[in-house]
């Protein structure tokens, strides 16, 4: 999307075609400054133009559920002279489905159905259904893929329904049926989960779970009996009495179930830190306080706000900046904010799973097709708020090198210190041998940190066991 | 046959998305999985093996083969 502010932007490169735009032959993506344009082959095009002028499409573009897209006059960055230019209004942060709590899955899984719902009303249908067609904006999913959506052939089924399967419906039912959750599994593979594989995780005594016979062993089961793909299948399908009523039918009973699946677990590990009881009121105020004067300082792009947890921090920054990317390690509270940033109608605040210790790494073709999170986003402003001691003491990593990401990433640093005399170090440190930790102390970090950063700004907050730094990278 | 999508259309997901779709696309599902197993048992393109006296059983040179 446009950005709303005028905050300073990080210039890329020159325009290259996009890594991870290359699957649909029809249509390729590049960036050029801040702006997204995509090349249509000739048959592509003329499918945007019939796409374009449908009714459902018009109502899309204006609630904001498809990307703004308007035609360009704009050449490739390989000088293909490609039959259309479209441009899309850019998405301040591209985030991907192994970041997403499960009610941001499901939002992107009932937008992509009810877009293919009311197409299918239009005689249009989709090629595809990637979770990767979907972006968040705040809180918002938008459909971005604007070239899958394509005339639809009579007799032909919707061939996105067995990605959609992978990408969607086998991910929430893990979560909503196994409690387990969908992240790792789809940071695992690009693809989603394979029905044989959703089979096995999913039967057992539970297996009478709503879908779960369909759509998980039947698929299997069919997986298995009459292999891969074939041209022939849309032959045999219009053969076998296939219409379009059956299309319709199978989209509507899949938004039936989608809807109905819900995540009931109501505890973890951080579910209940906003009640933040290890804080004195007065020290939770102070430290506000020392966020907003320096998000205030100056309008940012895009900040950070790594452990965000109920996101008290991140709607601080989000005042002055254009995007905050809120991530915590908890999908419980992730999907919390979200709801709850849903709710509000809260824009500038997108909420991401992201264990700090472990973030994304790229995945897919070269491992550039769905680069890591650095590739996608430069912060001018971390808050690595009460941050550090989990990396050191929980993950081991050690502080010079946190503070060495930290300072890579070459916005300014809002850092809190827990000392070594924090109750919440000492715990962390019960369980921990003996020595292990010990140059974990303010000393030892306000050294290291002076090493990396310019000190801007640092304040003691009255418990005394926890420093807060503005900090500056060298 | 224009295949519409860039995807491969995967036979099996096809016909179970129609099963989805509730009784008369189970019935539609049922008669299009039993075209494709006919398709599967009697491939077009190869020569049935056993209704062509001329190869393999019969051929003599196969007989006297001491690695058969």
């Amino acid at each position: 999307m446009t950005d709303a502010g005028s905050p300073p932007e990080r210039e890329p490169s020159a325009p290259t075609y996009d890594d991870g735009s290359f699957r649909d032959p029809a249509s390729r993506v590049w960036r050029e400054g801040q702006r997204i344009l995509r090349g249509l082959d000739e048959t592509a095009a003329a499918d945007y133009q019939r796409v374009a002028a449908s009714r459902f499409f018009r109502t899309a573009l204006a609630d904001g559920s498809i990307v703004g897209t308007r035609e360009a006059d704009h050449t490739a960055p390989d000088g293909r002279s490609w039959a259309a230019v479209l441009e899309h209004d850019r998405v301040p942060v591209v985030t991907y489905p192994h970041e997403w709590s499960f009610s941001m899955l499901q939002d992107a899984a009932l937008l992509t159905l009810r877009l293919v719902r009311a197409a299918i009303d239009e005689d249009i249908t989709t090629k595809d259904a990637t979770a990767y067609n979907v972006q968040f904006v705040g809180a918002r999913p938008v459909f971005i893929d604007v070239p899958s959506f394509e005339p639809y052939r009579a007799g032909e089924a919707w061939w996105g329904y067995r990605q959609f399967c992978q990408m969607f419906l086998f991910p929430l039912m893990f979560t909503a049926y196994k409690d387990l959750p969908h992240q790792p599994w789809m940071r695992g593979a690009v693809d989603g989960i394979t029905p044989e594989h959703a089979r096995r995780v999913l039967e057992g005594r539970r297996a009478g779970h709503k879908g779960f016979l369909t759509h998980v062993w039947l698929h299997a089961k069919a997986d298995a009996r009459v292999g891969g793909g074939s041209a022939d299948t849309v032959t045999e399908m219009k053969k076998a009495g296939y219409k379009k009523e059956l299309y319709v039918a199978t989209i509507d009973r899949l938004i039936m179930l989608v809807e109905g699946l819900t995540w009931d677990r109501s505890e973890s590990t951080w579910a209940d830190y906003s009640a933040r009881g290890h804080y004195q009121s007065k020290e939770l105020l102070l430290k506000a306080d020392f966020v907003r004067s320096v998000a205030a300082a100056r309008p940012r792009s895009q900040v950070w706000d790594i452990g965000a947890n109920d996101g008290m921090f991140s709607r601080i920054a989000a005042e002055h900046s254009t995007t905050v990317l809120a991530m915590d390690a908890d999908d419980l509270v992730v999907d919390r904010l979200y709801r709850e940033l849903r709710a509000d109608g809260t824009t500038g605040i997108v909420p991401m799973c992201m264990n700090f210790a472990d973030p994304s790494p790229g995945i897919g073709w070269n491992g550039t097709e769905r680069p890591p999170l650095t590739h996608r986003s430069q912060p001018d402003l971390v808050l690595a708020l009460a941050v550090i001691h989990h990396l050191a003491l929980t993950h081991n990593v050690p502080t010079a090198a946190i503070l060495d990401t930290f300072a890579s990433l070459g916005g300014e640093v809002v850092l809190e210190v827990p000392t070594e005399n924090d109750p919440m170090v000492k715990t962390l440190l019960r369980h921990k041998r003996a020595g292990t930790h010990d140059s974990y102390t303010l000393s030892a970090i306000e050294t290291q940190v002076g090493e990396r950063f310019t000190v801007a700004d640092r304040q003691a907050l009255p418990g005394g066991t926890r420093v807060l730094f503005h900090l500056h990278p060298r | 046959m224009m295949i519409s999508g860039y995807l491969d259309p995967a036979s099996g997901s096809a016909i179970v998305g129609a099963v989805a779709a509730g009784a008369a696309g189970a019935g539609v599902a049922a008669k299009a999985m039993m075209a494709k197993l006919r398709m599967k048992r009697r491939p077009t393109e190869a020569p049935d093996l056993d209704d062509d006296p001329t190869l393999l059983d019969d051929d003599p040179t196969l007989l006297d083969d001491p690695t058969q």
